[in-house]
């Protein structure tokens, strides 16, 4: 409780700072465009990892072994492959035309208030359905780590993001991320070394998988290969279609900045990631000697913790309530966006103005918290199906046709409405799929496919001297 | 380039497409290869921006260690202990500084001069 307490005081606290800051769209939306490389890299760490690190991915590893790994193993390239595929074309997009977020990015692209309209309509969904996930994932964990009532550590976890949210805007979430981050690097190495050593080293741990468990410690576990490769691509090429991280580039001062940003990201994302692999081994290791024992692979991370000593359960409940209000706080900046910028001018309305994006960060909160508090899916499969969808609608867009001249804007929003709906529609069967098909992987390629063919069925008219591909007319062909 | 964009880019993107549809469904042996080339295509648009001969050089590298990586893995499946130590060193450890370094590196290069082998 005394967790809560804390928290409700220190957002307080920012909510007053921010009420002076984020007063006009540019700091709301994006943090003033003054931030470095460092500042972003671990913010944009912040809000990519949420509590599916500390707690699913632990218990995926005790229950797949090596094979959970292959959701992580990417993290060495995603960095650079983020700036190279999207992060230079984003930061220069949105220096030269004053852009405020993806959707608005990806209109601007195009020339199209419907391809605004649609990467809007994606995000809003995806953002609300995410960030239920997190008030679900605070309610279980608030009651598994700090022992408070599960409504209770929802309430105060997204009531408390919102309210510096709602004030400050990414102004006071952005540098609020990077502190949240920076704990939990800190606490995740932390852990992971405590575990390690409260199941007798690296040594005995893998010593007594070898004997007792050794199918865990193969390259992909137990997983099947294929369900391997197709994680690995999933969460590499997905990076480039979660708006979250891609809303962190707009921040940025200029494109110098870019330089250092995949050191930053992938060394806060390394330590951050430690905790998966020290709390996956000990725990499976502990749960072969019989030490650990666990109704349900979530409780691995809440019951080695309680073997560890009960400050390692506080180390824990903190940095999970930090992982999931950074995720929660990009998610509400952009929803509001969606809301109140991108959607009204998809519409042919003008934006509304800040003080909409203050009550739509705030309802949105109260909304997912709502949504949360009644539902029962498994916050690691809800996890997965919110990065999926994500990937399935938008990564045709983002990483096809923002670097091919001829995509035409109703292809891409076929692609983007595709995407999405092989992705629900898949998602609805997962049981039944072959181990090698992700429902967000089929949908981004049948979105390929579709924009493709789309652009091909419609013709763009050549662009004039000094015109950029983004600012050329189209028309449908026959 | 960005002529060569116009078409290379929406026959990449079909052939991935649909090879990742068709190995994910029917050949998944094949997986490793997709997920390998979509990675390395993803990271290769950048050239049509900036195609300086030492991106290309960094690409090659990028690509040699994803193959090295997964071929290695493929081939220890059934060595537990080399298995998981191949995932974790050759796919996690020893890129996790390079890549960032080799993207600094070759962040805002110059055109490309006659010694670099461009025009």
């Amino acid at each position: 409780m005394i967790v809560l307490v804390t928290i409700l005081l220190a957002a307080a606290a920012l909510a007053w700072w921010g009420a002076r800051r984020g007063r006009t769209e540019a700091e709301f939306f994006v943090a003033g465009r003054r931030a470095g490389g460092w500042l972003v890299g671990i913010a944009g760490t912040a809000a990519a990892v949420s509590a599916f690190t500390f707690v699913g991915g632990p218990a995926l590893f005790a229950a797949a072994g090596a094979g959970s790994l292959w959701i992580v193993l990417s993290a060495p390239l995603t960095g650079a492959l983020q700036c190279w595929a999207v992060g230079e074309p984003i930061v220069a997009l949105a220096r030269r035309h004053g852009v405020l977020t993806v959707p608005e990015l990806l209109g601007t692209r195009f020339g199209s208030a419907a391809v605004r309209g649609a990467a809007a309509i994606v995000v809003l969904v995806g953002c609300i359905a995410t960030l239920a996930v997190q008030a679900r994932a605070a309610a279980v964990l608030g009651e598994r780590l700090l022992s408070v009532p599960g409504p209770a550590a929802a309430l105060v976890t997204m009531l408390a993001t919102a309210a510096y949210a709602t004030s400050g805007g990414m102004r006071v979430s952005l540098p609020t991320e990077a502190a949240q981050g920076s704990l939990m690097a800190a606490a995740a190495v932390l852990l992971a070394v405590a575990a390690v050593a409260a199941a007798g080293g690296p040594m005995a741990i893998l010593s007594t998988l070898e004997r007792a468990r050794p199918e865990l410690l193969g390259p992909f576990g137990t997983v099947p290969p294929a369900r391997a490769w197709a994680w690995w691509m999933l969460f590499c090429l997905g990076t480039c279609a979660q708006p979250h991280y891609l809303q962190k580039f707009l921040f940025l001062r200029d494109a110098a900045a870019l330089r250092q940003l995949p050191a930053v990201l992938t060394l806060a994302l390394a330590a951050t990631l430690t905790v998966w692999l020290g709390l996956g081994l000990a725990g499976a290791a502990l749960v072969v000697d019989g030490r650990l024992s666990l109704a349900k692979p979530d409780d691995l991370t809440p019951q080695l913790m309680l073997l560890v000593g009960p400050w390692a359960v506080v180390v824990t409940g903190v940095a999970v309530l930090a992982a999931l209000m950074s995720t929660a706080a990009s998610l509400l900046n952009l929803a509001a966006a969606a809301v109140t910028r991108d959607l009204p001018a998809a519409l042919g309305f003008l934006p509304l103005r800040l003080a909409w994006a203050r009550g739509v960060t705030a309802g949105s909160a109260l909304a997912a918290t709502a949504v949360a508090l009644i539902s029962e899916r498994a916050v690691a499969l809800l996890g997965i199906a919110g990065w999926g969808f994500f990937t399935a609608a938008l990564l045709p867009a983002l990483l096809v046709a923002l670097a091919w001249p001829s995509a035409t804007p109703p292809a891409v929003v076929a692609a983007v409405a595709t995407g999405g709906a092989v992705d629900l529609g898949l998602e609805a069967i997962r049981a039944t799929l072959p181990p090698g098909l992700e429902p967000g992987l089929a949908g981004a390629a049948v979105g390929v496919l579709v924009l493709v063919g789309v652009s091909f069925l419609t013709r763009r008219q050549t662009p004039g001297k000094g015109q950029e591909p983004w600012e050329m007319s189209w028309t449908f062909t026959g | 380039m960005a002529k060569n964009g116009k078409i290379a880019i929406p026959g990449t993107a079909i052939f991935l497409a649909g090879g990742y549809l068709t190995a994910a469904i029917v050949l998944p042996v094949l997986l490793p290869v997709v997920a390998c080339a979509a990675a390395l295509t993803a990271c290769a648009l950048v050239l049509t921006r900036r195609a300086h001969p030492r991106l290309v050089r960094v690409l090659q590298a990028v690509a040699l260690w994803l193959g090295a990586g997964f071929a290695g893995a493929w081939m220890l499946g059934a060595h537990p202990l080399a298995g998981l130590a191949w995932a974790l060193t050759a796919l996690f450890l020893l890129p996790l500084p390079i890549i960032p370094w080799l993207y600094a590196r070759t962040h805002a290069l110059p055109p490309p001069t006659l010694e670099d082998g461009g025009p």
